[in-house]
């Protein structure tokens, strides 16, 4: 019987095989599956992040579901009026259920907080970008985001990437002689490969020495950032393989030889008209 | 001799799909025969190992899951091992995720290790799930964990979590483990919550990622590093030697290693190979 | 103005008070900075989030209205888009079923057909409905009770929430008086398990029960009482002191407290009252009803939902399914992909060109080679084979006489063979220059250089670039 898992199952393997089909050359296949994953992928991330940020964080401080005892003052009825409105609004005027904005506020905080209207105006000002006459105010919120990565980026690199690493590169002479060199090594390649980034000038002379010395170990750096990038594409490469082998059984009906049978007939068939399409303009 | 020499010029310029298909041959063979081998333990992993091993009793530990399917087949087994680790031990984790599929990935690898070793939610872990934000959560769970998340994934109300009662920020925890496939990822935890506070740190990530993460290890601010599927099989192998009624069967990484060599060799060769013909050819305009 | 100043302004003002969030402690700029700014940068973060999807359905669907090359592709995107916002906001499957009124005789049945559907053990199902069916778990540890301390109210109790309310405040009450009365008959000189934080307030309180002794502890005050007259009262007043279960709107603190146990409970009476709840979670009602008929007249069966917002990370809500059987495949095989084409690309580009191009190849090769397990069988001899075949190659930089570096390269090989072979090529006698230790000495020392080079570089050319945002010169994200 076909059930929603083995309707899973094969589309996932049929999507599996739609992408590794563009190894052959590109085709439909390829093309349908990589537009699915666009179109999906921002789906998905708009979901969760409004599931578990906006939702909970900014609406929940706005509105928090407060004990229903409590006597609200005429603002704060006003106030739950408005939540009511955008929750009418949400479940398309009451036909669908309140899944946003449920009835009584949203559970998990317990005291309103305005201030978090900010936010959420600098949230809307970000999304008129999309229109082109007020996408100015986007700005606003570009703004804060730019300002704060800013502030924050500051202090965390220049303590952690900068000034750790530079109290690291000293040499401990009490150590034993290997690890002596070793740190010397260190410390040298450090500083030629600094030197070749931040000397602007000609490489000439003993700066030019220097920064040549540079360029060897961050040679060997790049070299062993090439062989883990290798090795880090063939272990996903084993994954997905894994995953084909894992459905060929037969409680998936063997779904990856049944789709990768058909698949390349398609292909086969395509390729085959594509070469008489094309065989008139050759000649 | 020319002839010889013909021959290799002809294989350097062979069409790259026969390539593809070498690639795919090498992979996928050793994953259907499924050859058992050892294999060598470095010294970054047994770092990470020793690092949980000697963690003091009922300790808590931090654990961020920032990768998705993407890469879950270098990352994964990392998370297996090191959650079946900590909690054999007796610690207690509490998952966050900076990854919007980090949850899934959180939420799978519980499923598989928790009802296994019968290990509560609530009481031995708690996942408090994904935010948008980056280092801005980083310095929120670094300040106040309480603030940033009023519910966990499975919409408890933080308060209402016996495990939660004490723990209040980064500074409660005792390790903080980074899974990481790039931003935000270990760098960022590094430099957000464990240098400004001081609480020792591993990371798992991925091989493309190591190299980024290498200067933090050599001074001790990572205390060690699981690099890619090679450093998740040398973890599975260490904490099969530690637990002995482990089965090996479960060890995704170690089995996928074979593939790894045999893919590795074909690449290495195919190298070897392009330069061969490219001295040939180099000596033949001369 | 608006345009260009106050944009300017925010991100002056917001980039200095961030940097000096980590100098200064001011508490509300610290608290401020630590959680509020951060929790707002997270929320326009996830609008930044909306305004990328929503740009990108814009272009697609400016694809297909113009019938640009290719459209019928971007139907396909929308189509994506529109089913992961269905998944995601209008469809959350996550079924469950709940059954109440279970008959006691039934027990044993019921339980075998859920184990059977949920793949679970009967003898735990057993044990669980009957827990449920011993009524509402009165949310507090009992120290006299004997099933998991705690004590049950039974459907009809809990009829009327407030009444149920009340009447468990009492029983907790008793069980709080219990306790100390037990611990003062138990001990004749009495420590009152409280900490008074002055002498005042520590006599007030002992004063009553004379005679007394007031102990000063490093962090307080403790009375101790010998021969306590009115036990009964002492009990009480401990528990009022101790536990916010009998506060009233004179303690703010507690008292809030007490409603928030309340709202609580009845949360908890109303979730009681759905039914037992069972583990399996359906996609569809129609799923859902095939267990509901198994079940027929051995309970009253209801199915529920989960909340909303949680449906998204729960297996079996559509979009679960979602993730699992579109997402994840497509975006693995994205980057599987790449494994042909770093395979095929450094086949055809990896040249040895000069030497820098020696050392990249050099240092990759011993890398993949050294992290696998094919690489252990690499001992030091074939290293040492290796290095003289290298030897080779940088004489022949500094003599040109092919017979000169033929003849010490084949001496050099004669040699090794030799010396190999009076030790029987035992690779322990090499151990330190096999294929692998030499690798992690690469690893560690000159790729930890070149790669601490490489991020001093980056991060200076960061905090650059931040502090000329701080101050306002570098407009850049303003569009300009």
């Amino acid at each position: 019987m076909f059930t929603i898992e083995i309707i899973g199952v094969w589309l996932a393997v049929l999507l599996t095989f739609s992408i590794f089909s563009y190894l052959y050359d590109d085709n439909p296949f390829y093309k349908a599956a990589e537009h699915l994953f666009v179109g999906v992928s921002a789906g998905y991330v708009a979901a969760i992040s409004f599931w578990q940020q906006v939702q909970p964080n900014l609406f929940g401080r706005l509105w928090p579901q407060i004990d229903p005892q409590t006597e609200l003052s005429i603002f704060g009825k006003a106030w739950y009026f408005i939540y009511d409105v955008f929750g009418w609004i949400t479940s398309l005027f009451g036909i669908l259920e309140r899944g946003v904005f449920p009835k009584g506020g949203i559970e998990g905080h317990s005291d309103i907080r305005i201030i978090y209207v900010i936010p959420f105006i600098l949230g809307i000002f970000m999304l008129l970008r999309l229109f082109p006459k007020v996408g100015w105010l986007a700005r606003w919120a570009i703004a804060y985001i730019v300002g704060m990565a800013s502030g924050l980026r500051l202090y965390a690199y220049l303590n952690s990437n900068v000034i750790e690493q530079i109290k690291a590169s000293g040499v401990d002479f009490s150590a034993d002689w290997f690890t002596i060199i070793n740190k010397i090594i260190i410390l040298v390649g450090t500083i030629a490969g600094l030197m070749y980034f931040f000397f602007s000038k000609e490489h000439k002379g003993v700066v030019g020495k220097i920064s040549r010395i540079g360029i060897y170990f961050l040679m060997i750096s790049f070299g062993a950032h090439f062989g883990f990038t290798v090795m880090g594409r063939i272990s996903l490469l084993i994954g997905r393989i894994y995953d084909l082998i894992k459905f060929s059984v037969a409680q998936y009906y063997n779904a990856t030889f049944w789709i990768m049978g058909i698949m390349i007939i398609i292909l086969a068939i395509w390729a085959f008209k594509k070469d008489k399409q094309k065989q008139p303009e050759v000649v | 001799m020319n002839k010889f020499l013909d021959l290799f010029i002809k294989l350097g310029s062979v069409d790259r799909r026969i390539i593809f298909v070498l690639i795919a041959v090498s992979v996928t063979v050793p994953l259907i025969v499924s050859v058992d081998k050892d294999v060598r333990i470095t010294a970054n992993s047994q770092a990470v190992f020793d690092t949980v091993q000697e963690l003091p009793v009922n300790s808590k530990v931090l654990i961020s899951f920032e990768y998705g399917p993407s890469t879950k087949p270098e990352i994964h087994p990392m998370s297996l091992g090191l959650v079946e680790h900590i909690f054999r031990n007796g610690h207690k984790i509490c998952a966050t995720a900076l990854w919007p599929d980090g949850n899934f990935m959180s939420t799978e690898t519980f499923n598989t290790i928790a009802p296994k070793l019968n290990k509560k939610y609530g009481i031995d872990y708690v996942n408090l799930g994904y935010k948008p934000g980056a280092e801005a959560v980083i310095k929120g769970i670094a300040s106040d964990i309480a603030t940033l998340y009023t519910k966990d994934l499975k919409d408890n109300v933080l308060g209402a979590i016996p495990m939660m009662k004490d723990i209040k920020n980064i500074n409660d925890f005792d390790l903080v483990i980074s899974l990481s496939a790039g931003f935000p990822g270990t760098m960022e935890w590094v430099q957000f919550a464990c240098d400004p506070n001081d609480i020792p740190m591993c990371s798992g990530c991925t091989s493309v990622q190591v190299t980024e993460v290498l200067p933090y290890i050599e001074n001790g601010q990572v205390n060690g590093v699981l690099a890619g599927m090679p450093g998740a099989a040398e973890y599975e192998q260490l904490i099969r030697e530690e637990f002995t009624d482990m089965d090996r069967s479960s060890a995704m990484a170690l089995k996928g290693m074979p593939a790894q060599s045999i893919a590795h060799i074909v690449i290495v060769l195919a190298i070897a190979l392009g330069n061969i013909t490219y001295f040939i050819q180099k000596n033949r305009k001369k | 103005m608006l345009k260009r100043k106050i944009p300017l302004f925010i991100v002056i003002f917001v980039g200095f008070l961030t940097l000096i969030g980590h100098f200064v402690t001011n508490a509300s700029i610290q608290n401020f900075v630590d959680n509020d700014s951060t929790q707002w940068f997270d929320i326009i973060a996830a609008f930044a989030v909306f305004l990328g999807s929503l740009n990108l359905m814009k272009l697609q669907i400016d694809k297909v209205v113009k019938k640009k090359k290719n459209w019928q592709y971007s139907v396909i995107a929308i189509f994506g888009f529109a089913f992961a916002i269905f998944a995601g906001f209008f469809y959350r499957g996550t079924n469950f079923i709940t059954v109440s009124n279970i008959k006691s005789e039934n027990i044993e049945m019921l339980a075998n057909v859920i184990a059977d559907e949920t793949d679970n053990n009967a003898d735990l199902v057993r044990k669980n409905i009957e827990y449920y069916n011993l009524g509402f778990a009165i949310p507090y540890e009992f120290q006299f009770e004997l099933i998991d301390r705690k004590q049950f109210l039974n459907t009809s109790q809990i009829e009327n929430k407030e009444d149920a309310f009340d009447f468990m405040l009492k029983k907790i009450q008793e069980d709080q008086i219990n306790y100390y009365l037990n611990e003062i008959n138990n001990n004749s000189e009495y420590f009152v398990p409280i900490k008074f934080l002055n002498y005042e307030n520590a006599k007030d309180f002992a004063k009553e029960y004379s005679p007394y002794y007031i102990q000063v502890e490093p962090d307080g005050y403790k009375v101790r009482l010998d021969n306590v007259k009115d036990i009964s009262r002492l009990a009480q007043d401990i528990s009022n002191y101790k536990t916010f279960y009998f506060a009233d709107t004179s303690d703010d603190k507690k008292y809030r407290k007490l409603k928030k146990f309340k709202y609580n409970m009845f949360k908890g009476v109303d979730k009681y009252l759905q039914g037992f709840p069972i583990s399996n979670i359906y996609m569809t009602v129609s799923s859902a009803n095939g267990l509901v008929s198994k079940i027929g007249d051995k309970g009253d069966c209801k199915i529920l939902s989960k909340t909303w917002g949680s449906h998204i990370q729960t297996e079996g809500s559509l979009f679960y399914w979602m993730f699992q059987n579109i997402f994840t495949p497509l975006s693995a095989t994205m980057f599987a992909l790449l494994a042909f084409f770093v395979a095929s690309a450094s086949y055809r580009a990896f040249r040895i060109r000069n030497f820098e191009a020696t050392l990249l190849l050099g240092s990759g090769v011993l890398l993949m080679l050294g992290r696998v397990p094919a690489g252990q069988v690499i001992s030091g001899w074939v290293m040492l084979y290796i290095l003289m075949l290298i030897i080779g190659v940088i004489i022949s930089t500094f003599i040109n006489s092919k017979k000169i570096i033929f003849t010490i390269v084949t001496l050099g090989l004669v040699l090794i063979t030799i010396s190999g072979l009076l030790t029987g090529f035992n690779p322990e006698i090499l151990a330190y220059i096999s294929l692998p230790v030499i690798q992690d000495w690469i690893f560690a020392v000159p790729t930890t250089a070149g790669a601490r080079a490489v991020m001093i570089g980056i991060a200076l050319g960061i905090i650059g670039t931040s502090f000329r945002i701080i101050v306002g010169l570098e407009k850049s994200f303003l569009g300009e």
